[in-house]
């Protein structure tokens, strides 16, 4: 009887309740083009409860008669609060958020909304990563954003690049940004032992990436203590979204080539001119003249008959169009609980240089799982595999981008019966086109990066989150030098190299954040460590059997073996608060405790801090209902932040290995110790300001930065008599100061569209202090003076009476004679001290087009390949460039190119070929660095084929460049040896499709 | 629980903030520690191979040393087409000169580290304390010996500018020390070759006694019998021929000379004295050898001076016209020990002395000091005491015969002296002695049309200017 009772209680209640709810059913859907959204949260506002839209953008949930409204909510969408209508069917329309201020960054060590940011960030997001030809992420980052440089050192492909962030900041330091992938610290540069130049970041594919924010000031960096010193980049990777399985497929293929030819002689035009150098050398009567120089030649290359010569195109022959080719798959989804992302990637790229290539296979897995409402688990994991097949370094004299302008022309690299001619005629006998086709130079790397994560919700105030992660490295580099060709002969050579990195991490921080009414405190305390370790051996032997035998246990005489070991920890502990009053007023700090094996014993521990202050001008009441100003923010900041890119035992007084004699090992002190080196430091101020007008049509972010680096590693000379050349010493200082400039505009919005967006950088550098009472160290660093400042001669022409080569002496008079003492400071130096680019993006109906210009300027290059080709004649036995033809002949001439005169320098003068002003070059550019024509297929067309989205493009990369520069590229690192046989970059096209399923 | 828990965490990151020396400790793996080092005796083995491997150099004794004071002085030149190596040097350009300062300075430092460690290192036997010592003083003899007539005047012919080198006998690797690191003034010539004499004697001294209980460790590594037959040089450079004389005759009277790897002697059979250049020749007193990982490659002195049909070459220093018109006729010494070639169209000849013997490019042992040029030490040295003295003779003809020329006979005086000092040119050529003997004996260098006198600035080394700007001491020499 109670049961029967209870039961009815119950379902009386059941029905009241029933009756007081009701099932809301609707659908979601995109604005813009009405696209149905999965995965939208429908919340009843202030419960936990919901659900979330199915793949066709629908939902049904049951709400209780109380409730008047639901809130929408989607990641890249503005989140609405709509009310239940009478009718029960809701149907939303979410518009996505542009609002570029407010997208979240993952900075630091905690993921927060960048609209609060405080400190000086750039970024750009996939859409100018993916789909282009690049090997590497970081050439992608090329003029997207003020204050980083990216500077192709080497075109070779999957070479070395150079990423400054505001400016030089180091003279004997390292200067590469800090490089973080997922919150894992992966190592970069160059890490091969004997190949010309390979990139560590070539193994992450370009188009997995969600986003890239690059970490300017201290406000932002500080919290990476002394690694932070020349920036921070962050890269984060693709991640799932809840909802239906996405698989994206995609292709594109096309072609590299020669960016330009740099014009030299033919065949007729060196004999000639080497007819003319042994004429002018020789003392006599005119018919004795002629007669020498009729004998000389004919001597060397066996005819007087110049035109009977091969005239080989030695550039047409060792560069080429190579052939391009990516495929990709990817998968990602996920649910409320589980998000995943999965790709793999087949990438192959032949350089525009004979025998040069990049092959890659990518596999990348991101999961991301909630175990309960209070933790999170997050994995990631890459492998790649890639392989480079690379030309002689930039010395050697088989290297194709040296032989291209200098060997003799009237060589044909082949025989009459069509094998390879062995050797050539003059000083660059080797033929690379056989080298190359025969010899192996090849790096092959694989990298594998894992990570495991979790993050749990300890309190309401509270999270925890903790990493473990690893990235793992082996590089194998084979180096091979066939016994068929000069290299290699008579037994052939076999060079192996074995490498094998480790670099593992753990980081633990705890999160605090707490809103108290208008007030908002978050705070983190947290700890790492971080374990570097590179192992590597290494063999090498003489003595194959035959040129098919490529392997080390072929050789019949070892010739060396080695080994390297190298390895460095860190020991970290840093905090951050941040207090927000508001979203008005933010005040920031944070303090880094860095402790490195690298440092001396006596100053193992360095400390790091910042402090930064924002203030939202536009939620004054002056500006809070402006129609034009939308958001201005003005921030200053402050801090120290340290480089440790220095040697791993630079401070220990070390006995070193030195030799082998007689089959014993020799060894001798090496190293005095220094027991205070410490690590370099950054003090930098940055004022910036953010402005977004006319509703987010035109966005202005603009930053002024004064960096002071001290500490600076120098090395100390010492007396040779004492037996040590110099002791390291944290010494001296430069000052780097700059502007940088993004704006975003938003010109015509409608059916046709029309954005820019365009950055500018100026840099300013000082070399403020040296060694005590030096105030230089060699020419190019001194008190005052930008750091690679350029002390050269001055080249006064050519005198029109006898073709003797000028310069200027210190008194501005003439002399056939440099002294050092004539020497003076170009105005400009090797680096350059502005830059940028300015994206146009037009959109029509499906059609867009991007075009984006990049530039730079300020800097002299040192054209080290046209100084070695530039000797008038006088070196008969290898080529010369075009320009060289304009030679003094007789009297009256007017020319910059002087007498040629065997076997150099006119007696009595200096040579017309020795460093000047005559050999640097301007290195201002501009380059049409991209250029993308592209279709997306309209969603009704690709939903009936069966695809949520398509689209064919076609790109152009380093399409067109302006510039008065003479060699092949004016994108050059700068260093002492200028562009001398590096090899260069190319020009790209391809077309590809882009398929989401 | 929650906030035991809490606690905990933020204990936990505290103490992984906080110093652990521990967890920073790395060990280098390439390099040990120093203080480590010093305190076994294989370290001083190991320091003295490291400067026997410091000097065969290619700036040093493994290629420039040898062929600049050829092409300073008249016995060499470089071909008209060449790889622009060592030109400036057959110009007499100049700034164009050996570039021996930091090298040999660091193998000082390293023969003084040996002489303040050694005595305290545990579980040494005297034999073998005495053999390291007396290399060592060897060594460091040799190179002051190579920085002083690089770097300043020979004894006999200063010119009035008598500073030599700074003679460094200390090795101070205490960067806190407040004498650290030192800044030494320039000796006077005499002053360095007394103290070369002086560590020559130490190391005759102390390789005897260890030889006669361990036997000889040379000729690659130094021995009684170099010491004292570089003492013999030294003396003739410093005028001393009487002690000249005496060392000469000490020298040969080791003779032959049993070393591990050859017996050292006079090679009477002219077929022996041309063949074995390059591969163990039994006249080498001192020098060194390549393994086949050791050897210079495109950088060894065969590559420079020869065009091999083997291993090729640039073949860029030739013999100068002077010197092939010194030789007499049908003297074995220019033919087959120079060959006939053409380089770029231009006739040539190039030394055998440095063939490409091995069968890897670069492998020729290096003869620092052989046995021919001891008697051609002692014929200078009487022939100076006594012009007329028929020993002087005697010991020219011994070369002379050699060469498979008909003996010499009324000279004397300065017919005798000029005599030999042809022979030495003739005999010693190509080995690293021309411009140091037209120096000491005051002479011009006549080079096709160009007269060099012998007081010419540019025929001693320029001091490096990064020293000059570090050590204010130090003086350079004149007219740089």
């Amino acid at each position: 009887m109670r049961k029967m009772l209870l039961l009815a209680v119950w379902l009386l209640c059941l029905s009241e309740a029933i009756a007081q709810s009701r099932t809301i059913r609707g659908k979601v859907t995109d604005a813009t083009d009405n696209a149905p959204l999965p995965g939208v949260t429908v919340a009843i506002k202030g419960t936990g409860n919901g659900t979330i839209t199915n793949a066709e953008g629908q939902f049904s949930l049951e709400v209780p008669a109380t409730i008047r409204a639901l809130n929408f909510s989607f990641v890249g969408y503005t989140p609405q609060e709509n009310t239940i209508p009478a009718s029960s069917i809701l149907n939303v329309q979410l518009s996505p958020d542009n609002k570029v201020l407010n997208e979240f960054i993952v900075s630091g060590y905690q993921v927060q909304r960048k609209g609060n940011g405080t400190g000086a960030v750039s970024s750009v997001g996939k859409k100018d990563i993916e789909n282009r030809p690049v090997q590497s992420f970081d050439r992608a980052m090329q003029g997207k954003m003020a204050g980083v440089q990216v500077i192709a050192s080497n075109g070779m492909p999957g070479g070395a690049i150079s990423v400054r962030v505001r400016g030089v900041g180091s003279i004997t330091g390292g200067l590469d940004p800090l490089y973080i992938v997922d919150g894992i610290q992966i190592n970069s540069g160059d890490q091969t032992r004997n190949f010309p130049t390979s990139n560590a970041l070539a193994g992450i594919n370009p188009d997995d990436i969600e986003s890239i924010q690059v970490l300017k000031d201290p406000a932002s960096a500080s919290i990476y203590g002394a690694q932070a010193a020349n920036g921070v980049v962050l890269v984060t990777t693709k991640k799932g979204k809840a909802g239906k399985t996405k698989i994206g497929v995609g292709a594109y293929s096309g072609f590299t080539s020669m960016l330009k030819k740099v014009p030299v002689l033919s065949t007729v035009q060196v004999a000639q001119l080497g007819w003319e150098s042994l004429y002018h050398s020789y003392n006599g009567p005119e018919a004795d003249k002629r007669a020498y120089a009729d004998r000389e030649m004919l001597s060397r290359l066996a005819t007087n008959k110049y035109d009977s010569l091969p005239n080989t195109d030695w550039q047409d022959e060792l560069f080429r169009t190579g052939k391009i080719q990516n495929y990709e798959l990817n998968l990602s989804g996920g649910n409320d609980k589980t998000n995943f992302y999965l790709s793999g990637s087949l990438n192959k790229f032949q350089g525009q240089v004979v025998n040069s290539d990049f092959t890659r296979g990518t596999f990348k897995f991101n999961l991301d799982h909630k175990a309960n409402s209070k933790l999170q688990l997050t994995n990631g994991l890459l492998i790649s595999v890639y392989q480079q097949n690379g030309v002689a370094s930039a010395g050697s004299f088989d290297n194709p981008n040296r032989g291209g302008i200098l060997i003799w022309p009237g060589s044909s690299p082949y025989n009459e019966d069509g094998s390879y001619r062995e050797r050539l005629f003059g000083s660059y006998y080797i033929n690379p086109l056989q080298v190359g086709s025969q010899n192996i130079y090849r790096a092959r790397n694989m990298k594998m990066i894992g990570n495991l994560g979790a993050i749990y919700q300890l309190s309401n105030d509270f999270i925890y989150r903790g990493t473990l992660s690893a990235e793992y490295t082996t590089i194998k580099e084979n180096d091979f030098d066939d016994p068929r060709n000069t290299t290699g002969e008579p037994v052939g050579r076999v060079n192996v190299y074995d490498t094998e990195i480790l670099n593992w991490q753990t980081n633990h921080t705890l999160n605090y954040n707490k809103e108290i009414g208008r007030h908002n405190i978050s705070a983190l305390i947290g700890g790492e460590f971080r374990y570097n370790v590179l192992k590597g051996i290494n063999a090498s032997g003489t003595g194959i059997p035959n040129y098919l035998f490529t392997t080390l246990s072929a050789v019949a005489t070892p010739t060396g073996v080695g080994a390297g070991f190298n390895d460095w920890k860190m020991l970290s502990g840093f905090g951050q608060a941040t207090y927000t009053y508001a979203d008005r007023y933010v005040l920031s700090g944070t303090l880094r405790r860095d402790g490195s094996s690298r440092f001396g014993a006596n100053n193992r521990y360095g400390m790091f801090p910042s402090v930064s202050f924002m203030w939202r001008a536009t939620q004054e009441r002056f500006l809070r209902n402006s129609q034009v100003v939308n958001d201005l923010k003005l921030r200053v900041s402050y801090g120290i932040t340290g480089n440790s890119l220095i040697g791993n035992y630079a401070s220990r007084a070390l006995f070193g290995l030195s030799g082998t004699y007689e089959g014993l090992p020799g060894a001798a002190p090496t190293q005095l110790a220094v027991s205070n080196l410490t690590w370099e430091s950054n003090k930098s101020f940055n004022f910036g300001a953010d402005l977004s007008l006319l509703n987010d049509r035109i966005n202005i972010v603009a930053d002024y930065f004064i960096a002071n680096r001290t500490n600076l590693l120098l090395n100390k000379p010492l007396p040779n008599t004492s037996g040590f050349a110099t002791v390291l010493q944290n010494v001296g200082s430069l000052k780097n100061s700059g502007l940088e400039l993004e704006l975003r505009t938003i010109n015509i919005n409608g059916e046709f569209v029309w954005q820019t967006r365009f950055n500018h950088t100026f840099l300013k550098n000082r070399v403020t202090k040296l060694l005590d009472g030096q105030d230089r160290i060699g020419t190019s660093t001194v008190i005052g003076k930008p750091i690679n400042s350029i002390f050269t001669y001055r080249f006064a022409g050519v005198n029109a009476g006898d073709g003797r080569p000028m310069w200027y002496d210190t008194l501005g008079n003439i002399t056939y004679n440099t002294a050092a003492r004539d020497r003076v400071y170009l105005s400009g130096t090797l680096d350059p001290d502005y830059y940028g680019g300015i994206t146009n993006e037009f959109s029509y109906r499906n059609f867009s087009l991007n075009v984006f210009l990049q530039y730079s300027g300020g800097n002299y290059i040192y054209n080290q390949d046209k100084q070695f080709a530039s000797r008038s004649g006088g070196t008969i036995d290898r080529n010369q460039l075009a320009t060289e033809w304009a030679r003094w002949t007789k009297p009256g001439d007017v020319t910059s190119v002087p007498k040629p005169f065997y076997p150099g320098a006119i007696t009595g003068t200096g040579s017309g070929y020795s460093t000047s002003d005559k050999f640097f070059e301007k290195g201002d550019y501009m380059r049409i660095k991209e250029l993308t024509l592209a279709y997306t297929l309209p969603k009704k067309t690709a939903a009936r084929m069966g695809m949520s989205s398509a689209r064919i493009y076609g790109t152009a990369m380093n399409l067109y460049t302006w510039s008065n520069y003479f060699g092949y590229d004016p994108e050059l690192i700068n260093g002492t040896t200028g562009d001398f046989g590096v090899y260069p970059q190319s020009k790209q096209v391809i077309f590809g499709l882009q398929v989401t399923f | 629980m929650k906030k035991t828990f809490l606690y905990i965490l933020i204990a936990g990151i505290g103490i992984l903030s906080v110093s652990c020396e521990k967890l920073l400790e790395t060990k280098p793996r390439e390099a040990v520690n120093l203080d480590d080092a010093t305190k076994s005796k294989d370290a001083f083995i190991s320091t003295l191979v490291s400067i026997y491997n410091n000097m065969r150099v290619s700036s040093y004794y493994g290629r420039d040393f040898i062929l600049q004071s050829e092409l300073l002085g008249d016995n060499a030149d470089v071909a008209a087409t060449n790889s622009n190596r060592l030109v400036g040097e057959s110009r007499n350009t100049r700034g164009s000169h050996f570039v021996l300062w930091t090298t040999c300075y660091q193998n000082i430092f390293r023969c003084n580290y040996i002489f303040k460690f050694i005595d305290g290192v545990p579980g040494i036997s005297f034999s073998e304390s005495e053999q390291i010592k007396g290399e060592s003083y060897f060594l460091r003899a040799l190179n002051h010996f190579d920085l002083v007539r690089a770097y300043a005047r020979p004894p006999l012919y200063m010119h009035d500018f008598e500073l030599g080198v700074p003679i460094v006998l200390e090795a101070n690797i205490d960067a806190n020390d407040p004498s650290f690191p030192g800044f030494p003034e320039r000796a006077k010539v005499a002053d360095v070759y007394a103290q070369i004499v002086k560590d020559l004697d130490s190391a005759a001294n102390k390789l005897s006694r260890a030889e006669s209980g361990a036997g000889v460790v040379g000729p690659f590594r130094a021995s009684s019998l170099a010491a004292i037959a570089l003492k013999s040089r030294v003396l003739l450079y410093q005028g001393d021929w009487a002690g000249a004389e005496a060392a000469a005759t000490a020298a040969l009277g080791k003779l032959p000379f049993n070393t591990p790897s050859v017996r050292i002697n006079f090679v009477t059979d002219s077929a022996t004295y041309v063949s074995k250049w390059g591969n163990l020749h039994p006249e080498i007193i001192f020098g060194t050898r390549f393994e086949t990982y050791e050897a210079l490659g495109t950088n060894s002195i065969q590559y420079l001076a020869y065009v091999s049909p083997v291993h090729n070459g640039y073949g860029d220093v030739i013999a100068r016209t002077e010197l092939l018109n010194a030789y007499y006729p049908q003297d074995i010494r220019r033919n087959p020990l120079l060959i006939a070639g053409t380089k770029g169209g231009q006739a040539v000849n190039w030394t055998q002395k440095w063939p490409g013997a091995r069968a890897y490019r670069g492998g020729d042992d290096i003869m620092y000091i052989r046995v021919s040029e001891l008697y051609l030490n002692r014929a200078e040295a009487r022939a100076r005491i006594n012009g007329k003295d028929p020993n002087a003779l005697a010991d020219l003809n011994v070369i002379h015969t050699r060469a498979m020329l008909p003996a010499l006979a009324n000279l004397e005086d300065n017919d005798l002296i000029q005599a030999i000092l042809r022979e030495r040119r003739i005999e010693l050529a190509f080995e690293g002695h021309r411009l140091f003997d037209l120096l000491r004996t005051g002479q011009q260098i006549i080079k096709g049309v160009t007269t060099i006198d012998n007081n010419d600035f540019k025929l001693v080394a320029p001091l490096p200017l990064a020293e000059l700007d570090v050590n204010k001491k130090l003086v350079q020499n004149p007219l740089y």
